[in-house]
């Protein structure tokens, strides 16, 4: 036992001298430090700009999928001729704006009619869903007695009524943007100079097509479109 | 079974240019590698320059570290090692006539002279023992490094490295009850 305790002391001993040994320089140390980081700094800053041209990379990469799924996405609702409560209806708006950007002035003022019936389409089916939402409530409505229910029922008027509001605004929207493209189509029909043969048709389609639309307005326009057409072919 | 290293995940940052995990890694390493080129090589000032030499590899080479080829403690030691091993390599003359022509190199003379006599008596019976042995002195009473450390340092298992120490202690007590 006393042996193995001599023994302990004596490793224990050497140990602590072998560390004094080989215990480095703290100056020594030091300036190994600074210099180790230092050099570490520069190599950092050369993978920095590794590393910057790498998310460069990755960068361009996810903006180009994304653009392409957004494109595939326009161009499908686009095809489609999706309706205008279908949530990608934004998609294919922006998809026609392309559209009219990439075409020729004589294939623009086909776009512009194109576009026009379109919206004609779209304020129609608004106008009947809102019809048919409307006379839902109706029957719904009376049937309702009991006094429970009442609180649920105030719910669904509300959002009925919220849900018949904003139907209304898409439909003034649509409507706008009806008008914008049934004279545009004039516009350019007048700035490509096409044959007053062709005009003549662009103008009459385009007056039917508003005389299918709802009443007030298009009334006011089909007028209007009118007019400036038979003033165009007296030029 | 040793645990996970920790200092891998230090080197993936610095690989990513994080300055305090250099930083960190210097500070753990430098005073070991010293310890065991001191033991190695008895002279100051070459362990100095080892060592210097040492760090300016890791930052060279760290990009060609991977943690699934093994850990970080036994990469950095792998290049002190080499480190060492090309001096001796270097430092052999490859002549005749680059010997010395009292046959005793001068510079190490001078540096043992540093040494404790009872340091100077252990490293001469080091010197005489087998490389592993030797390695063991050096890395864990010199350079005093754990078990754990150890066991990555050298990719043996902790159990074989206690067993090692063990007859390594056994065969130095002689000499230091003398």
């Amino acid at each position: 036992m006393i042996n193995f305790i001599k023994e302990q002391l004596a490793i224990r001993r050497l140990k602590k001298e072998l560390r004094q040994y080989a215990q480095p320089d703290r100056v020594f140390l030091k300036s190994a430090r600074l210099r180790f980081i230092t050099l570490a700094k520069q190599k950092s800053g050369v993978s920095a700009g590794v590393g910057h041209y790498r998310s460069w990379k990755y960068a361009t990469v996810a903006i180009v999928v994304v653009l392409s799924i957004t494109g595939g996405v326009a161009g499908l609702a686009d095809a489609n001729n999706i309706s205008a409560t279908n949530p990608l209806y934004n998609f294919k708006r922006v998809s026609e704006q392309v559209r009219m950007g990439l075409s020729s002035p004589t294939k623009q003022v086909k776009l512009h009619k194109v576009f026009a019936n379109r919206r004609l389409e779209e304020v129609v089916e608004l106008t009947k869903e809102n019809q048919l939402k409307k006379e839902n409530a109706e029957d719904v409505v009376p049937t309702i007695t009991v006094l429970e229910e009442v609180a649920s029922v105030s719910i669904k008027t509300k959002t009925s009524r919220s849900s018949k509001k904003d139907n209304k605004n898409k439909i003034d929207r649509l409507n706008s943007d009806f008008e914008k493209e049934a004279e545009k189509t004039i516009d350019q029909a007048e700035v490509i100079k096409v044959s007053s043969e062709e005009r003549l048709k662009i103008c009459t389609e385009i007056v039917e097509s508003l005389l299918q639309g709802p009443a007030s307005s298009s009334a006011r326009l089909a007028n209007r479109i009118e007019s400036r057409c038979q003033k165009i072919h007296k030029e | 079974m040793t645990t996970k290293d920790q200092f891998n995940a230090q080197a993936e940052k610095f690989q990513k240019g994080d300055i305090h995990s250099a930083e960190k890694i210097f500070d753990h390493f430098s005073k070991p590698i010293y310890a065991f080129f001191m033991a190695r090589i008895r002279h100051k000032e070459t362990a100095q320059d080892l060592t210097q030499e040492v760090f300016l590899k890791v930052i060279k080479n760290i990009d060609q570290f991977d943690r699934e080829s093994g850990d970080f403690t036994a990469w950095i030691w792998q290049i002190a090692r080499n480190s060492a091993i090309d001096y001796f390599r270097l430092k052999k003359p490859s002549h005749l006539a680059d010997l010395p022509d009292e046959g005793v190199n001068i510079v190490e003379e001078h540096a043992k002279s540093d040494e404790s006599a009872k340091v100077r008596e252990i490293m001469d019976i080091i010197e005489s023992f087998s490389v592993e042995e030797r390695e063991l002195f050096e890395l864990h009473f010199v350079a005093d490094m754990s078990y754990t450390d150890l066991a990555r340092a050298t990719g043996k298992t902790e159990s074989a490295l206690r067993v090692a120490i063990y007859r390594l202690r056994k065969k130095l007590i002689p000499h230091l009850n003398k």
